[in-house]
C-alpha cells in the first residue's frame, strides 16, 4: 500500500511517495508561488505514468496545528475542513496555506482518502498548568495564547518506541521519557508513557530552545526594547529573532546542528564551540526541568531529522542527569529513533484510511 | 565603623545603621510614602535599640527623604555613619562588582538608569545627593547584578544578531544577587563548609519579585531573571517567562505603546493577573483553602506558580550537578511551608527528601527541613540584604581607609 505524503508550509512544501514503509520514487519540493492544484495535477500525471497512482491508498497531509478538537489523525471531510477553517486565527501563518493544499488534494484526487496528521495532536493532553502563562486569562484568551508543542508526530513515535523497548525489557510501571526531538528548531518534552506533561516550546515556534535560525527563549523585554528603541517595528524584530538568530547569529548563516554536534564537530572551538556550549546549556536545563515535571527520568530518546546527533550529545546529557551518588536516579537510558517525518505521516494516513 | 545602608524603593527609603565588623544594628527604619502626596502623610518609622518612634514629615522626593533620615538619626542619637552603602538593582555591563563612589561612578550610574527604570533612578539620585551633602563620607554602591557577573557567557548570552547584542549590551544580568549571595554564605556556615565549596540552588521567593539562582563553588552560574527582572518565575505582578513573540504581538495590538505592554507584563500579570484577586500568593492560598476546590481560577494560579518553580528547580539542580542544598528565603520561601512541600515533594530522583513534619513547623530561618536521609539539605534561611550590603561596603571602604592612614 502506498501513501502520498504532503508537508506544506508557507514557504512551499515537500511531497513524497511512501510504499511499504519506505520512500519510493517520487520525492519533490514545491515553492510558495505555484498553485497547489496545478502542482498536484502534475504529481497525479507523474504517478499515472509510473503506474503508481492506482495503488495509492491514502494521502497524508501534515498539519502543524489542529487545536484540542483533533487529538488524532482524521480523514478530511467538509465538516473537518470547516472546523479547521474556524481555527485559522490560531495559526495564521500555517493553517490557511495548509488547508489550501488539503482542498487541492481532495479536488485532484477525489477517490483517495486525504488524512490529516496533526503535530498538535500529541499535545492535546498537555496539562493546563503547563499551557498557561503568568498573565490574565482574559488577555491570554483574547490572543489565544498558550504553550504548546510543535513536533508531536516525532514525540509520539519516539515515546511509542520507548514503550516498546520498556516492555521488551519486562520493566514495570510507565516509563518517564525525556523526548528530545532534534529538528532545526529542537524541542524537549517530558512524557509519562504517552502523555506529555511538559514541553520546552511556547505559544509560537519562536520560544523554547534555540534553533538554527531562531533565538528561542529570550527575555521578552529585550525584544520589546529593540522594537521601541532600535528603530525596528515588532514585525521586523520578529523576523530578526526567527530568521537571523540562533546558530546563524552565533556562527554564521547556513550553520546546522551537525556542524556543532556531528561526530567530527565535537572538538570544534571558536564560534562553533561557543554555540555548542550555549546550546548544550539550554538543552540541559530543558531536560532538568522535564525531569522535575516527571518526578524522574528513565529514558532519554532522540528523534527528528538530527536524531543521530544524540549519539554524541546523549551520553553527555545522561551523565548530567545521573543523581545516583546523591541517592537519586541513575542516568536515564538512551535511545535513538531514526525515521523521517514523511514515513511517520504515511503510517498515520494508512492507519486512518484503513479504519 | 558605622555603615549606613540605604535600600531605595520607588516610594520608600529603607535604612539601617550597622556597626561593622561586629554586624550590630544601631538604628534602622523606613521612610514611607516618599513622593507626591497620598491619602496618608509621609512618615519615617524609626527604631533605635528598643526605642520606636514615628516622624511625620513631608518628603516629596528621595533627596528630602535622605535629609530627613539623617536628621532623625542625629536627633535620636543612634550614631553617625562613617560610610554609606547603597543598594542598586542594576549595574549593567559597566559594573561587574561593587563600586566606590566618585564623580565618574555617578556619571556612569546616570548613564545606565534606563536598565531598571523603577529602581535605579531614585537610588542614583540618592547617591548624588548624598555625595553633594557629605562629600567626605565614603559611599559604596552594591549592585544586585554583581553576584551574577560569574554566570558563564554561554548561559548569559542571547543568540541574537551580534550587532544588536553589542550595540545594546544584551545579556542576562540576573537579579536578587545580594540576597542569593547572603543566604549562600549562611548555608555554607550551616553546613560547616567553606562558602566557595557550596553547590546549591537558592530560591529567593519574595512577596513581590522572585528568582532562583544556581550556585557552584559559591558562585552564581545561573539566574531565572534576565536582561530585566521580567522573565523566570511567576511573580506577584510580573508574568515571568513569556513567549517573546507574544510580547511583540501585545506591542503591535497596543499600537506600539511599549509603556502599556511593560505595565501589563510587569504590574498586572503574575499572581495578580492569574488570580484576579491579589498579587500576594498568601492571599490566594488562603482564599483557595477557604473555597476548597470551588475556586478553579485560584487553584490554577497556585498550580501555575508552583509548576514553574518546580521545573526551574529541577533545571538548576541538574545544572549544579552535586547540590548540597536547596535554600528557601524571603517572605514566601520562609513563611509558606506548603510552597516548599508542594515544590519539593517527589523530587527523590534528585536526592531531595523533605521532612514533612519539620517543614510544616518552620516559618522562618534558620532551619533544615530535609529528611535525615536526604543527600540534599533543604534549608530555610532569612535573608538580610542590608547586612549583606554593609559587609560589601565594609570590604570596599576599609582598604581605602587603610590606604589613607598609611599615607
Amino acid at each position: 500500500m502506498s501513501a502520498l505524503v504532503l508537508i506544506p508550509s508557507p514557504a512551499g512544501g515537500r511531497i513524497s511517495l511512501v510504499s511499504r514503509g519506505v520512500h519510493q520514487g517520487l520525492r519533490g519540493r514545491f515553492d510558495a508561488d505555484g498553485a497547489p492544484a496545478a502542482a498536484l495535477r502534475a504529481v497525479r500525471d507523474a504517478l499515472a505514468a509510473d503506474g503508481a497512482g492506482q495503488k495509492l491508498a491514502a494521502i497524508g497531509v501534515r498539519l502543524l496545528f489542529g487545536g484540542d478538537g483533533f487529538p488524532r489523525a482524521v480523514p478530511a471531510d467538509d465538516d473537518v475542513l470547516r472546523r479547521l477553517a474556524a481555527l485559522e486565527h490560531r495559526a495564521p501563518l500555517h493553517l490557511p496555506c495548509e488547508l489550501e493544499w488539503v482542498r487541492a488534494c481532495r479536488e485532484v484526487f477525489p477517490d483517495v482518502p486525504v488524512v490529516l496528521a496533526f503535530e498538535s495532536a500529541f499535545f492535546t493532553a498537555l496539562p493546563e498548568r503547563e499551557r498557561r502563562y503568568g498573565i490574565d486569562p482574559a488577555v491570554a484568551g483574547a490572543l489565544a495564547v498558550e504553550r504548546r508543542g510543535y513536533h508531536g508526530l516525532w514525540h509520539e513515535a519516539a515515546c511509542a518506541a520507548a514503550l516498546r523497548a520498556w516492555r521488551a525489557q519486562n520493566r514495570a510501571g510507565t516509563p518517564r521519557t525525556l523526548s528530545f526531538c532534534w529538528e532545526p528548531k529542537p524541542e524537549v518534552a517530558g512524557v509519562l508513557g504517552r502523555r506529555p506533561l511538559a514541553v520546552s516550546s511556547g505559544a509560537t515556534p519562536l520560544a523554547g530552545l534555540p534553533g538554527e535560525t531562531s533565538c528561542g527563549e529570550v527575555d521578552p523585554s529585550v525584544l520589546l526594547m529593540l522594537a521601541q528603541q532600535a528603530g525596528c517595528g515588532p514585525e521586523q524584530v520578529n523576523l530578526l529573532a526567527t530568521r537571523e538568530s540562533g546558530l546563524t547569529a552565533l556562527v554564521g548563516p547556513g550553520t546546522r546542528w551537525p556542524d556543532l554536534f556531528g561526530p567530527d564537530a565535537m572538538a570544534a572551538n571558536g564560534a562553533r564551540g561557543f554555540a555548542r556550549e550555549l546550546a548544550e546549556h539550554r538543552f540541559l536545563l530543558a531536560c532538568g526541568a522535564a525531569t522535575a515535571a516527571l518526578g524522574g527520568a528513565d529514558l532519554l530518546v532522540f528523534s527528528g531529522r538530527y536524531a543521530a546527533l544524540g549519539r554524541q550529545l546523549g551520553p553527555r546529557l545522561a551523565a548530567r542527569l545521573d543523581f545516583s551518588a546523591a541517592g537519586g536516579q541513575p542516568a536515564p537510558g538512551l535511545q535513538i529513533v531514526e525515521s523521517s517525518l514523511e514515513l511517520l505521516v504515511a503510517r498515520r494516513a494508512l492507519l486512518a484510511a484503513r479504519d | 565603623m558605622n555603615i549606613l545602608v540605604f535600600n531605595c524603593g520607588s516610594s520608600s527609603l529603607k535604612y539601617r545603621l550597622l556597626a561593622m565588623p561586629q554586624e550590630r544594628e544601631l538604628a534602622g527604619g523606613e521612610a514611607q510614602r516618599v513622593g507626591p502626596p497620598t491619602a496618608e502623610p509621609s512618615r519615617i518609622v524609626h527604631r533605635s535599640g528598643t526605642e520606636r518612634s514615628e516622624h511625620v514629615v513631608p518628603m516629596p522626593d528621595h533627596a528630602s527623604a535622605f535629609e530627613q533620615v539623617m536628621r532623625v538619626l542625629r536627633e535620636t542619637g543612634g550614631g553617625a555613619p562613617d560610610a554609606v552603602g547603597h543598594r542598586m538593582v542594576h549595574g549593567g555591563t559597566r559594573f561587574a562588582g561593587h563600586a566606590l563612589v566618585d564623580p565618574a561612578t555617578v556619571e556612569a550610574l546616570e548613564a545606565i538608569q534606563g536598565l531598571a527604570p523603577l529602581h535605579n533612578p531614585p537610588a542614583t539620585r540618592l547617591v548624588r545627593v548624598c555625595r553633594e551633602r557629605y562629600p567626605d563620607l565614603p559611599q559604596v554602591v552594591v549592585f544586585d547584578t554583581a553576584y551574577h557577573s560569574t554566570i558563564p557567557a554561554s548561559a548569559a548570552s542571547y543568540p541574537l544578531p551580534r550587532e544588536l547584542v553589542e550595540r545594546w549590551g544584551l545579556r542576562k544580568a540576573g537579579f536578587h544577587g545580594t540576597s542569593h549571595q547572603f543566604v549562600a554564605a549562611e548555608a555554607a556556615s550551616m553546613l560547616g563548609i567553606a562558602p566557595d565549596s557550596l553547590d546549591a540552588v537558592s530560591c529567593h521567593l519574595g512577596s513581590g519579585g522572585a528568582s532562583l539562582c544556581a550556585i557552584r563553588e559559591g558562585r552564581s552560574v545561573e539566574n531565572t531573571m534576565g536582561y530585566s527582572p521580567l522573565p523566570g518565575l511567576v511573580m506577584s505582578t510580573r508574568a515571568g517567562d513569556l513567549d517573546p513573540a507574544v510580547a511583540l504581538r501585545l506591542l503591535a495590538d497596543a499600537g506600539g505603546d511599549g509603556a502599556h505592554v511593560e505595565n501589563l507584563l510587569n504590574r498586572r500579570s503574575g499572581v495578580l493577573g492569574l488570580s484576579g484577586l491579589s498579587a500576594d500568593l498568601r492571599d490566594v492560598m488562603a482564599a483557595a483553602a477557604r473555597e476548597r476546590g470551588r475556586a478553579a481560577r485560584l487553584d490554577m494560579t497556585l498550580q501555575v506558580y508552583l509548576w514553574r518553580l518546580r521545573q526551574y528547580l529541577g533545571a538548576y539542580l541538574t545544572l549544579v550537578g552535586t547540590p548540597r542544598a536547596i535554600i528557601f528565603t524571603d517572605t514566601i520561601g520562609e513563611s509558606l511551608p506548603d510552597v516548599r512541600r508542594l515544590v519539593c515533594s517527589n523530587l527523590g530522583a534528585f536526592g531531595v527528601r523533605l521532612d514533612f513534619r519539620r517543614n510544616a513547623e518552620v516559618r522562618e530561618g534558620p532551619a533544615d527541613v530535609a529528611a535525615a536521609t536526604s543527600a540534599v539539605r533543604v534549608l530555610v534561611i532569612t535573608t538580610n540584604e542590608e547586612l549583606a550590603i554593609a559587609r560589601a561596603a565594609w570590604c570596599r571602604v576599609v582598604p581605602q581607609q587603610g590606604g589613607r592612614q598609611a599615607a
